[in-house]
């Protein structure tokens, strides 16, 4: 049997089989990942980086009452002269505060948490749509291909700021869109996330034993494949029951905001995907696969998705960034989270009429902007070169 | 942006009822005819000639009279297009004659109000002849006719005999409307309540308007008059010679006015110095905007108010530039009295007092913007003084303290029966704010002050286009609270500002202005009562009565009467109207 | 070549299509304000408000007004008239049109300068200490949203306001005049706007030019370049760029073609009267033909410029003219 190649599980069948019984343990590609990307030590910082600001997030409250500051909506017309000028970094306020005399160290504190959840989130929905519409224009072609094409042009083609302008505008009004319990949605995505999966091994099982195809190894693999995206959509419900369920985090405007930057994003995915997929099914592997009879369902599981999750996560780390940006720009033009949640980008919107005089509450946030985004860039870029076996020092 | 200023057009004056009602025999509120001349400031030595630029933020909303209701508009139209009465700046209290010449005067007990025109005021090129009074009647026809959507003219004029119900099928003659001769315009009433028409005439519906110049554009759906505009006044906008096209208008751009050939300042009240004006428009920056008006040279300020650290600014380094014109009507926080909580009087109560009404205009300046709020008639409009003037009412315990009174608050939620003092529903308040700057940091502030009572707040950061259009003015949205209501009255009247906001007959299903849907059966008998008073002090002394009431029922949080802040460059110098609530043109020249 | 040429222009004609009507839908269905309404005047009686939503054409059904929309379009190239104030749109967008032209034009120009050049070097000494200041800068650089960097540029060199008042400001586009007419005003205005836009894309364009190079250095037929003997100068200039420049023509198309669409952000920190700046005024006050005018003008440059760039490959791939690969 010639044995599949081109998949990262391929070692499975070698692994016990090193040379001439030299003891060199083979070590799994998740391990030569993590040594690569430990090497490069800008990247390693970052990571730290963005592990901290996570932590930050979750942990606002606690770190705000640590240090003494006010909550970040507490108003007060203490820290305003007779003008309602806004006082500047000092004892009082570390960071100084805003217009309606908020600590702008709390409010950039918390805004991390509105930053980091739309990022998440929507890149999650963004995998969800993207993949999917690339994985089946790409492998089916014909007019499946030109259908999901054709839509993905059209949406490239659209202003996407202009119509997530006027989305939110839209949604702002009557009842607002979206208004579900984001909790129970959390929680029905990860059951049938589960469900579908156990049932799917149950199924792989059963094929594996009747067929006794070795196209399919252990139904192991199979969930092994599956397992970055399925961990990825997880992450997403388990965001959105942690948030909605507790209603704690998510406000009015915040869901809406989601699905905007999602529909922004998930064409590039799409493409990329697409693109991905067309080259991966002219490659020899899958000739082979089909020569021996393998279904459609199988090489697309067993052959092409594993090969596309390197490409897919480093286009998640483009796209992250960019979801936050995107999400800070919409904020600025006014779209978005509603006061009194602190947002960066609404509050370096809030600042333009006065930063000539009250320098700090436009700065800050944006300081905040940038090394996150940042953060994201550099273990976006570690991993890309990490993944990438041809860069060499 | 549109300023926030919704309802804000020209401004009636009281004592020009007064002054009006010199027939009906008002005492001593100012002489009857000696409105011309005596009462006009003047610019200290204005120099002839010149051109200033005018920074605004958007454009006129039309230049056809009968259309215009919006403050900007009536920045330009009272320069180029003269009603029947106007104000001068500086002064609410006398009407002017303006194409009139003299006040109007009612006979038969009120059913009929004549009103003589001067023969002399002539029309620019390419109408070019003198002003009739067959044209303002045109003026005020067209106004009912459904290719010329005006937003006022059901509401105050109908009281005309012979005005239809519902907007005309081209324009169609209205018998009440008489011209006997070339000079005379004779309103015949359906009633003898004539109060609310004599005030209202100083609005741009009496601009006159040629008919047979005006009606093949009028008969276009919608009318094109806008593109067409005749003037009377002493500026005009550059237009074709034979088709009377503006071509000195680009909307969206700018405006051009120019002087109009054909205008005598011997007719007219306004000095009109300078030579030209030219308005910028699309500088929506109000910081940047302002910035350059005061470091420059030849600029004034247009729609767009200067916002706080501005002023501050102008106060500290350029107080020479920087000039104040009280507005037409009080800023409040309305509460919807039909849905609970605050269809309880003392759940309303509470809210007027903890309301920190300092903090509140922090947000747009602090003291230098105006006085703190007792009630809906602000300082120089009749019926304040009557209200009480500046202090708080001593009446009512709930308005004594201007930074809030919590355990006073706290005492009317218990008598509400929340015995903790806090709301303790599970309701989240609707509630509709602007998102422009500062009336979000004002609706941020308002949303504080109703946490204080443990109210949660479903809030909305909304256009000021949405949140009039369809939320606060649209019943069925069942809004809660409306942070960012400005009045501004129509004319100088208290029916004005009182009559629209709080009458419970008002409320209509879109576009309602009352928005705390306050229908209390003994305040609209009142104010019924009021509105039949003939001018004068009486009248006054009524609806400051009326006034008193809707203050008691604390229908909602009035929390500031205040002024809008004039800039201009150091080399310009001008008044502000006080009916226009801006800079007046035709009062504006160059310094020496 | 030719029936590329039309199968492409079709296509143009289709997403302008899709894109109007999906706009129309939007704005209709979820509009955010009511235009009559804005009209009406205080407490108007329904019969008022009727009236005028009937004058406005607005009682008709959406798919009515859709049809005359179009058909106003087509066949006299009529974009309706504004809300607001009764301006053609038209007349409003092709006034508007200079001012993001010249920042988006100037802006490219900027850019391409800066950041080809820097890709270059920074790909030459790949992995060196030039490379890794390069990539830092641009990583930095590309991580700061362009309104914020716009805002500390004012902070710093605005003639008003900054520290150190080197540069025109915010809202010193002059009323009249186009970068063809007036260049004395306009452009001491737009150099500040150009700066910002050109570092946030020259981080990009930086980035991608490295990127691309290092692969393409690292083909066969560079190393026989090398083994030649040809100067290091001509191996990475003319053979490694003209490789490694298609996916930048690529990302060039688009981004300008978002640009012209109107940079709203950049637009609005520097008071230019652009597109952008319209659109978004027009999205608050709901202002439905602004609307669809303005997102119907941005579909069309993003759409065109896709076009031309696809011809451009075309014309130098034939691979790509004949069906195959096209992405």
């Amino acid at each position: 049997m010639i044995a599949a190649r081109g998949t990262a599980q391929e070692h499975h069948a070698d692994r016990d089989r090193s040379p001439a019984g030299v003891g060199v343990p083979a070590r799994s590609p998740q391990r030569l990942l993590w040594e690569r990307f430990r090497r490069d030590r800008l990247a390693l910082a970052a990571l730290v980086l963005l592990v901290g600001l996570v932590l930050v997030a979750l942990l606002a409250p606690l770190i705000v009452s640590l240090v003494g500051a006010r909550p970040p909506d507490q108003q007060s017309t203490a820290y305003l002269d007779a003008f309602g000028s806004a006082t500047g970094p000092g004892s009082a306020n570390l960071l100084g505060t805003d217009e309606l005399g908020r600590d702008v160290f709390s409010r950039v504190l918390y805004g991390a948490r509105v930053s980091l959840l739309v990022a998440f989130a929507s890149t999650a929905l963004i995998l969800l749509v993207g993949v999917s519409v690339g994985l089946a224009a790409g492998y089916y072609r014909g007019w499946v291909d030109t259908f999901l094409s054709r839509v993905t042009d059209v949406m490239l083609a659209f202003p996407v700021l202009l119509l997530a302008l006027g989305l939110g505008a839209a949604c702002s009004i009557g009842a607002g869109c979206l208004t579900v319990d984001y909790g129970r949605i959390g929680v029905g995505l990860i059951l049938a996330g589960a469900a579908c999966g156990g049932l799917f091994v149950l199924w792989a099982r059963s094929r594996d034993r009747r067929a006794g195809n070795a196209e399919l190894h252990t139904a192991r693999d199979a969930l092994a494949n599956f397992a970055p995206f399925a961990l990825l959509i997880a992450l997403g419900a388990v965001l959105a029951y942690a948030v909605g369920g507790r209603g704690a985090l998510i406000q009015p405007g915040l869901p809406v905001v989601v699905v905007i930057v999602a529909l922004g994003g998930w064409p590039y995915m799409a493409r990329i995907v697409r693109g991905q997929v067309l080259s991966l099914r002219e490659r020899e592997f899958v000739e082979a696969a089909r020569a021996l009879g393998a279904s459609d369902r199988r090489i697309l599981l067993r052959h092409i998705l594993p090969n596309l999750v390197a490409p897919i996560i480093v286009a998640t780390t483009l796209i992250i960034p960019a979801s936050i940006l995107f999400e800070a720009a919409l904020s600025f033009l006014g779209v978005g989270v509603q006061d009194p949640q602190a947002s960066w980008g609404a509050m370096i919107s809030d600042a333009t009429g006065t930063f000539d005089t009250a320098w700090w509450y436009m700065t800050f946030p944006g300081v905040a902007l940038v090394l996150t985004v940042l953060a994201f860039n550099l273990v976006g870029d570690g991993l890309q070169d990490a993944l990438d076996p041809r860069t060499g020092t | 942006m549109r300023r926030l200023a919704r309802w804000a057009t020209v401004t009636g004056t009281l004592v020009a009822l007064a002054t009006f009602g010199a027939a009906c025999g008002s005492s001593d509120q100012g002489s009857t005819t000696a409105s011309q001349e005596t009462s006009v400031d003047t610019v200290p030595q204005g120099v002839k000639g010149g051109k200033v630029t005018v920074l605004a933020a958007g454009d006129v909303d039309f230049i056809d009279p009968g259309q215009t209701y919006y403050a900007f508009g009536y920045m330009v139209d009272y320069a180029v297009m003269r009603p029947l009465y106007s104000f001068a700046p500086g002064t609410l209290e006398t009407a002017q004659n303006d194409l009139a010449a003299g006040p109007p005067v009612l006979s038969d007990g009120g059913r009929t109000v004549t009103v003589t025109l001067r023969p002399d005021v002539r029309y620019a090129p390419p109408v070019d002849r003198a002003v009739t009074a067959q044209d303002v009647k045109y003026a005020i026809e067209r106004a009912f006719s459904a290719n010329v959507p005006n937003g006022y003219a059901f509401n105050y004029f109908s009281v005309i005999e012979g005005t239809p119900k519902e907007p005309t099928d081209g324009v169609k003659p209205i018998s009440g409307l008489q011209t006997p001769d070339d000079q005379t315009l004779v309103f015949r009433l359906k009633t003898k309540e004539s109060g609310t028409l004599v005030a209202a005439l100083v609005m741009p519906i009496t601009m006159p308007v040629p008919a047979e110049y005006a009606k093949p554009f009028d008969a276009k759906s919608p009318s094109t008059y806008d593109q067409h505009v005749a003037f009377s006044g002493p500026y005009m906008i550059p237009n074709d010679p034979k088709t009377g096209k503006l071509t000195g208008r680009e909307p969206g751009k700018s405006i051009e006015l120019v002087r109009s050939p054909n205008w005598d300042a011997a007719t007219d009240y306004r000095p009109a110095y300078l030579d030209g004006i030219t308005i910028q428009e699309g500088n929506t920056d109000a910081a940047v905007s302002s910035r350059r008006i005061l470091q420059g040279s030849g600029l004034m300020q247009g729609d767009n108010a200067p916002p706080a650290p501005t002023i501050k600014q102008a106060v500290q380094r350029y107080p020479d530039q920087l000039k104040f014109v009280p507005a037409l009507g009080p800023r409040y926080v309305s509460l919807n009295t039909s849905i609970p909580p605050f269809d309880d009087l003392n759940v309303r109560k509470a809210v007027n007092a903890v309301f920190d009404r300092t903090a509140m205009r922090l947000t747009r300046g602090g003291a230098i913007i105006g006085d703190i709020a007792w009630g809906y008639l602000p300082p120089g409009f009749p019926g304040f003084a009557a209200s009480g003037g500046l202090k708080p009412p001593a009446e009512f315990d709930f308005l004594q303290d201007p930074d809030g009174d919590p355990e006073l608050a706290a005492e009317y939620m218990k008598k509400a029966g929340y015995p903790s003092g806090r709301y303790t529903g599970d309701a989240k308040l609707l509630t509709a704010a602007i998102n422009i700057s500062p009336g979000s940091q004002t609706a941020a502030v308002a949303q504080n002050q109703f946490e204080k009572l443990g109210f949660k707040l479903n809030f909305r950061s909304l256009s000021p286009e949405t949140m009039t259009t369809k939320f606060c003015g649209t019943p069925q949205a069942k809004v809660a609270i409306c942070t960012n209501v400005a009045t501004s009255a129509d004319f100088v009247d208290p029916e004005a500002l009182l009559k629209p906001y709080f009458y419970g007959p008002a409320i209509t299903p879109s576009n309602n202005a009352n928005w705390s849907e306050l229908d209390d059966p003994r305040i609209n008998a009142a104010m019924d009562a009021a509105s039949a008073l003939p001018p004068g002090d009486e009248r006054v002394n009524a609806w400051a009565d009326v006034n008193k009431q809707i203050v008691a029922s604390a229908a909602a949080v009035p929390w500031i009467w205040d002024k809008t802040p004039l800039i201009a460059s150091k080399d310009v110098q001008s008044l502000g109207n006080a009916y226009l609530t801006s800079w007046d043109l035709s009062f504006t020249s160059l310094k020496p | 070549m030719g029936a590329y040429v039309v199968r492409r222009l079709l296509w143009l004609i289709v997403v302008l299509i899709a894109v109007s009507l999906v706009t129309f839908v939007i704005f209709y269905v979820l509009p955010s304000a009511d235009p009559v309404l804005l009209r009406a005047g205080k407490n108007p009686s329904p019969e008022v408000v009727q009236s005028i939503t009937h004058t406005l054409g607005l009682d008709r059904p959406w798919y009515v007004q859709y049809g005359r929309y179009m058909e106003r379009l087509v066949l006299h190239l009529d974009l309706g008239r504004s809300y607001q104030n009764d301006a053609s749109v038209r007349h409003l967008l092709w006034d508007r049109l200079p001012a993001t032209l010249a920042l988006a034009f100037g802006a490219m120009v900027l850019w391409l300068l800066i950041g080809i050049p820097l890709g270059i070097f920074s790909a030459v000494r790949h992995r060196r200490a030039g490379d890794r200041v390069v990539t830092g800068v641009s990583l930095l650089l590309i991580s700061a949203p362009v309104y914020w960097l716009g805002l500390v540029a004012l902070y710093v060199f605005s003639a008003d306001i900054g520290k150190l008042p080197w540069l025109e400001g915010a809202g010193s586009y002059p009323t009249h005049g186009t970068i063809f007419t007036n260049p004395g005003e306009v452009v001491p205005s737009l150099i500040l706007p150009w700066i910002v836009l050109a570092i946030s894309f020259a981080a990009i364009y930086a980035r991608f030019v490295r990127g691309s190079l290092v692969e393409v250095l690292r083909e066969d037929y560079i190393r026989t370049a090398r083994a030649k003997g040809l100067p290091e100068r001509t191996v990475v200039l003319k053979h490694g760029m003209r490789a490694a420049m298609t996916p930048v023509v690529t990302i060039l198309g688009l981004d300008l073609g978002i640009l012209l669409g109107g940079a709203i952000l950049v637009e609005t920190v520097f008071n230019v009267p652009g597109i952008g700046r319209l659109a978004y005024d027009s999205i608050q006050t709901s202002d439905l033909p602004m609307i669809q005018g303005t997102v119907l003008a941005g579909a069309f440059f993003i759409v065109l410029l896709t076009l031309v760039v696809d011809l451009v490959y075309a014309f130098l791939d034939p691979r790509v003219r004949y069906g195959q690969g096209a992405p």
